[in-house]
């Protein structure tokens, strides 16, 4: 209720984008990509998942994006404690895309899900599309996580 | 003087009463004739007168008185009937006193006769007197003097018959007693001197034998004397030569005292007739004499000899009575007539088990016959006694007062005196009890032997060894032979074998028989009476006496046909085992194989996933750079370079791609379970090409416009890539048989709608070497493969399968061997296709209404509810309204929270009411409100209200995706179509209902 509108007023200024990922090569290039598009705001990046809700506190974000393959504190469980708290939309960065994953993130209270493989393209529209209120529910595609496989036969 | 022989004769003549008489009559007739004749010369009465009277005297002179009175007799009537009769004129003459005359001469003549007959006699007494004194004296010292010797008394006697020219005779009885008779003539002179000894020695004899033949044990006294006498005289008077008859005989009875014989008084007998038979002195002369012989016999010999044979008599009685206590058998005794008093020896008492031991007739004899013997040994003995005979043996039990029983062997014999009468009896017995328990333990033990024969548990025969056929077999061996004992009888071994076994069993058999062995086992196979073998282990025993010989053997025969069968079957089924074992050993170490070769291609998988995890990691800040350097611009002259390297950077990104989809697990689900197949395509065409060998080529040919594939692209990529790579092996074959310059080869990729556009069907053909009918009916299978192990695991085409199977889909082959391979596979088309994403569009099956305050549960909510194709409208439950759901035909789901829902509001949501309420145009259970968060205390009862506690996303997409599914399916038209359908629609709520 609150970050819906704060997020709409953010959207004419450039969005707060913390990176939470222990790759400094992909942060970087991120980061510079990025900066080049214009509209983003690329706060200083944390590399260790202890640290999340500290920084996301300190640096308010507007989106975070946080990666699960990281050493240190598990980043779901940093997740968890950080929705909570904090309104700042949570988006998945990560190279595993398996669907229990998925939930699990989307459980702990990520907004959707992002994959490292996908074009950069997909990945800039997923930051923006979440930063837009949407849920993004396929890593890949933004289509729809499924898990038996069986309803859409139909 | 006279002629001696003329005496003699005359001797002989007067010695016989015919003789004497008839001299008698000689001188009467010559007397008359000389008186006739001297008549002319003397006067005729005195001349025949003395004539007469002289023949008278000479006739009683020669004959005795007797014949002097017959003379004179036959003088006077022969006188009358010569000389008067004829002459004076017959019996007229005869005058009264020629028959006084005649009466006269023949008195005259009776005086004469007596006269010189006494005077004869007279003479004769005398000479007897004389002659008995003299015989009596003589015998006396005679038998006295010989003693108890038998040739002393014989050479005595033969000495005194010669003396007195008598016979004299011996004769013994059986029981020692002489008898001794001498007889003698009454002229002792005349008859000496015509008796000659050799005529008594011959007397002597027959007279022994006669006595010797007519034995007498029981004879007295007297007869046996009447005996001797009456042998002697017609032996001694049948003399021829004998002068004159046997004129006296004497005879002594005597018995001797001897080691033998008893002592007998000795008497003297005269024979009747005797000249001194009526003598007062001669009798009383030779009873004196014999009281004399008796006296001296008793008082020389028969004290001492009495008293010797008391003697004897204590030794003998001594010596039975220990013969009787040391006897080994019971032997009894008794002199009663009834058998009451009884002695019985100390054996004899122990059989009978009494305790009465002593012999003494004093002690037994205050028992009764029943006290001392039992009634079965008693009557024997009555019985012997009663029918003066033996009785026995007899055998009979008897009970011995200490309640035991024996059982005894008895003979009874009686006594008897002298003269054969019955005295007593005398019972020998025996214990045989022992003896009958032996020989009935005997018994049982061959009647044990008997049954346990019969009746024994396996076969058993007596065979003959002279013959070697049976004499004997059981019922068990019959029943094994399916024979009865009359067909066995006599039959042998051998012929109740088999025709290759009876050598074997003749032979061992033989050995038996000769003694070779003393026993011998084998198995042998017998013939039942129906035909079939039976199995029998065969033991063969022979039984010898002491010399060696055998004398039966026992064949003992065990039917071992069901253990024969049971190890045929245990031998097939070991055969089986080993066989099975084999098979399984094989299979075992062929599944290890594959799955060492599973792990491979796990951690072959393991690896391509961590590579291209890795790979995408790298390739974004790749990517990402390029991208930079392409918006900051870069030079011209190395524009050209930087785009080489972004379509470098998108090749290996794409590669990284496809080993992602290859490496996972096809069973894993799939986020995406549709998948567009020219997208797909640009991800797996690059490593797809790389599977086939060099210089094949990789063609695409899909239809445009085709509906996405409802299959995650994970399994589309595995399962293209092994078809894929499966022609490849397919085309390297083709090669290496034909050639690396054969013509072009290829596989082709091929997809195009299928029947309806409800499938898609996805080929991938090769013009390889194709498969053969019984590769391609089994090439489907796991672990079946036509390469060699290494290459291939098997498990391609098996994992296609599944794949395929998983996804609803099916698989076709078609193959010929040199002709190629193409596979077909048909797959569902996803509902998202393009076409039916319009027709969603154009009304989509469900609406749904999403009422979360949480902002991000609401958007999550949509977007899940917009994915599953719904149309989707974002209204709190007090809103509800303006959505105008009662006019909505469609089926409707309420995502609501718990805390929120109403009861009014589920009620008006769930059955909308009002004008324009399309009442009859809402389908029942339509309309679903699913409701998450904690459950009111009292929740709406309905069974389109479902009640979810767990907010969390994941949740509500499952269930929202469960809802929205079965609604869908319940009001799909296509399932609807056949009518009224809402009992099956129920169904399908209430199936699904928690």
């Amino acid at each position: 209720m609150e970050c819906s509108p704060s997020t709409f007023d953010k959207a004419q200024a450039p969005l707060k984008v913390l990176c939470v990922d222990d790759n400094p090569l992909v942060v970087d290039a991120l980061a510079l990509k990025l900066s080049l598009l214009g509209g983003f705001e690329w706060l200083a990046p944390v590399s260790d998942a202890s640290r999340l809700v500290e920084e996301v506190m300190r640096q308010a974000p507007d989106i975070v994006l946080l990666d699960l393959d990281m050493p240190g504190r598990d980043p779901l469980e940093a997740l968890g404690e950080l929705a909570a708290i904090s309104t700042a939309r949570v988006l998945i960065f990560s190279g595993h895309t398996r669907p229990d994953l998925v939930d699990r993130a989307i459980d702990a209270g990520a907004w959707g899900f992002v994959s490292k493989h996908a074009d950069v393209e997909t990945i800039v529209a997923a930051i923006r599309r979440v930063a837009g209120g949407e849920f993004l529910l396929a890593p890949d595609s933004g289509t729809e996580p499924n898990d038996s496989g069986a309803a859409a036969r139909r | 003087m006279i002629d001696g022989r003329v005496v003699a004769t005359l001797q002989r003549v007067r010695g016989s009463m015919v003789g004497r008489y008839g001299m008698a009559l000689l001188i009467a007739v010559l007397a008359i004739r000389f008186r006739e004749a001297l008549s002319p010369l003397v006067k005729v009465s005195e001349a025949p007168y003395l004539f007469g009277v002289t023949c008278i005297a000479l006739s009683a002179w020669f004959g005795g008185w007797g014949a002097g009175l017959l003379t004179s007799l036959l003088i006077t009537l022969l006188t009358e009937l010569m000389f008067i009769v004829p002459h004076a004129g017959g019996w007229e003459d005869l005058t009264a006193s020629r028959v006084l005359r005649d009466f006269a001469f023949l008195m005259q003549g009776v005086v004469i006769s007596v006269v010189i007959g006494m005077l004869v006699q007279a003479r004769r007494e005398g000479l007897y007197r004389t002659a008995f004194q003299e015989l009596r004296v003589e015998v006396t010292k005679a038998i006295l003097g010989a003693g108890t010797d038998e040739r002393a008394i014989e050479g005595a006697l033969r000495v005194l018959a010669a003396r007195f020219r008598a016979v004299a005779a011996v004769a013994w009885q059986s029981d020692g007693t002489r008898i001794v008779a001498v007889g003698g003539c009454v002229d002792p002179g005349a008859v000496a001197e015509r008796l000659v000894p050799r005529d008594a020695e011959r007397l002597l004899a027959e007279a022994r034998a006669f006595v010797e033949q007519e034995r007498q044990p029981n004879a007295t006294l007297r007869p046996a004397i009447t005996t001797a006498i009456h042998s002697l005289e017609p032996m001694i008077a049948g003399d021829r030569h004998a002068p004159a008859r046997l004129a006296w005989t004497v005879v002594f009875p005597v018995s001797v005292p001897s080691d033998d014989g008893p002592t007998r008084i000795t008497v003297f007998e005269l024979r009747r007739g005797h000249p001194f038979a009526d003598d007062p002195g001669v009798l009383g002369s030779l009873r004196a004499v014999a009281a004399e012989i008796a006296q001296c016999l008793r008082t020389r010999a028969v004290e001492g000899r009495v008293r010797d044979l008391s003697e004897r008599l204590a030794d003998r009685a001594q010596e039975l009575q220990a013969v009787l206590d040391t006897a080994p058998i019971g032997i009894a005794v008794s002199f009663d007539e009834r058998c009451r008093r009884v002695t019985v020896n100390a054996a004899g008492a122990s059989i009978i088990g009494t305790q009465v031991t002593s012999s003494s007739d004093q002690e037994l004899g205050s028992h009764s016959i029943e006290e001392l013997l039992p009634s079965p040994l008693r009557e024997p003995m009555r019985e012997s006694m009663a029918g003066c005979r033996p009785v026995g043996p007899i055998e009979f039990v008897i009970a011995r007062p200490d309640g035991s029983h024996r059982s005894v062997y008895q003979y009874a014999s009686p006594l008897l005196d002298v003269h054969g009468r019955p005295r007593g009896c005398v019972a020998a017995f025996v214990d045989i009890s022992e003896l009958r328990e032996a020989e009935r333990a005997v018994r049982d033990r061959e009647l044990a032997f008997r049954r346990s024969f019969e009746c024994a548990g396996v076969g058993k025969a007596q065979i003959d060894p002279a013959t070697g056929r049976f004499q004997l077999v059981n019922r068990r061996l019959c029943e094994m032979l399916g024979r009865d004992a009359d067909q066995l009888a006599g039959r042998t071994l051998a012929e109740m074998l088999d025709v290759i076994e009876r050598e074997r069993a003749s032979h061992l058999l033989g050995r038996i028989i000769d003694g070779t062995d003393a026993a011998a086992s084998a198995e042998y196979q017998f013939r039942h009476a129906t035909g079939s073998t039976v199995f029998g282990e065969t033991s063969i025993t022979a039984a010898c006496d002491a010399s060696g010989r055998v004398t039966h053997i026992i064949a003992v025969i065990q039917d071992v046909t069901d253990r024969k069968i049971a190890e045929r079957e245990l031998d097939r089924y070991r055969t089986r085992l080993e066989e099975l074992v084999a098979a399984r050993t094989a299979a075992l170490e062929e599944s290890h194989t594959q799955l060492r070769l599973s792990e491979r291609m796990a951690a072959l998988g393991t690896l391509c996933a961590g590579l291209g995890h890795d790979m995408g990691n790298l390739l974004l800040p790749v990517r990402l750079r390029l991208e930079a350097m392409t918006i900051k611009g870069v030079p011209p002259n190395v524009e050209e370079d930087v785009r080489a390297i972004g379509k470098c950077a998108e090749y290996l990104q794409r590669l990284a791609n496809g080993l992602r989809l290859l490496s996972l697990d096809p069973e894993r689900p799939a986020a995406v379970e549709t998948t567009d197949l020219t997208e797909w395509w640009s991800d797996v065409e690059s490593f797809l090409k790389n599977c086939l060998p060099r210089g094949a080529e990789l063609e695409r040919k899909f239809e445009t416009d085709l509906p996405g594939v409802s299959i995650s692209r994970h399994r589309l990529t595995q399962a293209i890539f092994n078809l894929v790579q499966n022609a490849g092996d397919a085309l390297k074959d083709e090669r290496q048989q034909r050639g690396a310059e054969g013509r072009g080869t290829w596989v082709r990729i091929g997809a195009e709608r299928g029947r309806g556009d409800a499938t898609v069907r996805i080929t991938v053909s090769d013009n390889g070497a194709g498969m053969a009918p019984e590769v391609r009916a089994r090439c489907l299978e796991p672990f079946f493969t036509s390469k060699a192990r290494g290459i291939s695991t098997g498990l391609g085409l098996s994992l296609v399968h599944g794949i395929v199977q998983q996804s609803g889909g099916s698989i076709d082959i078609d193959s010929e061997p040199g002709r190629g391979t193409t596979f077909v596979l048909t797959l569902p088309a996803s509902i998202r296709g393009a076409e039916h994403a319009e027709a969603t569009e154009l009304r989509p099956p469900v609406r749904a209404v999403v009422s979360f305050t949480d902002a991000r549960l609401r958007t999550y909510a949509t977007a899940v509810a917009k994915t599953l194709g719904c149309e989707v409208d974002e209204a709190d439950g007090s809103r509800l309204t303006d959505l105008h759901l009662e006019r909505e035909p469609r089926g409707v789901v309420w995502i609501t929270e718990a805390k929120t829902l109403t009861a009014s509001a589920a009620e008006t949501f769930l059955h909308p009411t009002g004008e324009e309420a399309l009442a009859d145009a809402i389908a029942p259970h339509s309309r679903k409100i699913i409701a998450f968060g904690e459950v009111p205390d009292e929740p709406i009862d309905s069974p389109d209200v479902q009640w979810v506690e767990q907010p969390a996303p994941s949740v509500i997409r499952r269930s929202l995706r469960a809802s929205v599914t079965r609604m869908a399916a319940a009001l799909d038209p296509e399932m609807s179509s056949g009518g009224d359908d809402s009992e099956s629609v129920r169904d399908a709520v209430v199936r699904v209902a928690p």
